[in-house]
């Protein structure tokens, strides 16, 4: 049996509506159709829940208010207090990577959050956004944040350098850390699709790991929705409390 | 054990990436100035440190990001009962 096993194939960018604009490509890929899934079923899932507020909450009423309360409940305890104003920003960034995750793994879609530019962009956004933010709200002490308290002026010139670094470095894992994960878990998942499409009988063993592997990937795609959040929100604290 | 999880995924990558990120620019200082390998070196081991720093912030404790003080500190609102990574510093 030769059943070529191409376990990136499913990384590819195609173009289902080419467009040019001068010499940039604009054109509407599979990503961005994928992008577009998760925008209107968060849309629509929030416009549902919110149709009629009943004191007693139906099912989209209850699954919007699930939602919101998780995300408001995490800005409060990771955010430190005033960062209520930016429960918007959060939780539209908690919804977009979770719907993209759990799209990824719907058969023969396409997973938004396994492509670098994607997640780094995403990263970005949070990055120059906290950055601005405290600049904003602290102006030239913002900059104290890189000068840790209480320790000698020798090490300053040691540590002040490895605290730039570790602030600048943010936005690299930040992306890095959702990319790799959905990347990983979705090869592997193909790979133990294409060993089960060439053993015959023994693809029980190989369908039986996916079967698991499915089950691990509903995890990460929830959880690294939750974690890209949840630093967002200590980011921000830093940000809006300095030491 | 779901907040557990995160911190584990959560650390894992912060030290490799400081140290990639730290060398690559490095690398990049040293082609624009011509400096080799000096920039590289110094560096990796900035970068070095700022992972471990990440990870030492990130294990002690969600509640302490990277840059920062401990919540506590900053904002004297109630808080919510410590874990036990807390211990070393009551």
């Amino acid at each position: 049996m030769a059943i070529e096993l191409q376990p990136l194939e499913q990384f590819t960018i195609e173009r289902l509506v080419p467009l040019h604009i001068g010499k940039l490509d604009v054109s509407y890929t599979n990503s961005a159709l994928l992008m577009t899934i998760a925008v209107v079923l968060i849309t629509a899932l929030t416009l549902l829940g919110t149709r009629k507020a009943a004191l007693v909450p139906g099912r989209w009423q209850s699954v919007a208010e699930m939602a919101y309360e998780f995300v408001a409940n995490m800005v409060d305890t990771n955010a430190g207090h005033g960062a209520r104003d930016f429960l918007p920003f959060v939780f539209t960034l908690f919804m977009f990577i979770l719907f993209s995750n759990l799209l990824g793994l719907v058969p023969y879609s396409f997973t938004v959050t396994s492509h670098i530019i994607v997640t780094f962009a995403l990263a970005a956004v949070v990055f120059i956004g906290v950055t601005t933010v405290g600049i904003v709200r602290h102006g030239f002490h913002f900059l104290r944040l890189f000068v840790p308290e209480g320790v000698p002026v020798v090490l300053l010139v040691l540590l002040v350098p490895i605290e730039l670094l570790s602030y600048f470095i943010r936005p690299f894992t930040l992306s890095i850390r959702l990319f790799a994960n959905m990347l990983a878990g979705h090869t592997m998942l193909a790979i133990f699709g294409g060993f089960a499409a060439s053993v015959g009988v023994f693809a029980i063993f190989p369908l039986g790991i996916n079967v698991l592997l499915v089950g691990l990937e509903l995890l990460v795609a929830v959880l690294q929705a939750y974690v890209f959040a949840i630093l967002t929100c200590l980011y921000l604290r830093d940000a809006l409390h300095l030491h | 054990m779901q907040q557990g999880v995160g911190i584990g995924l959560r650390i894992g990558i912060e030290f490799v990436v400081a140290v990639v990120v730290a060398t690559g620019l490095g690398w990049a200082i040293d082609r624009w100035l011509g400096t080799r390998p000096w920039g590289t070196i110094v560096l990796f081991f900035l970068g070095v440190g700022a992972g471990m720093l990440s990870v030492y912030r990130a294990v002690t404790g969600i509640k302490m990001a990277v840059g920062s003080r401990p919540l506590a500190k900053a904002d004297p609102a109630p808080q919510p009962a410590k874990d036990d990574w807390d211990d070393d510093e009551a």
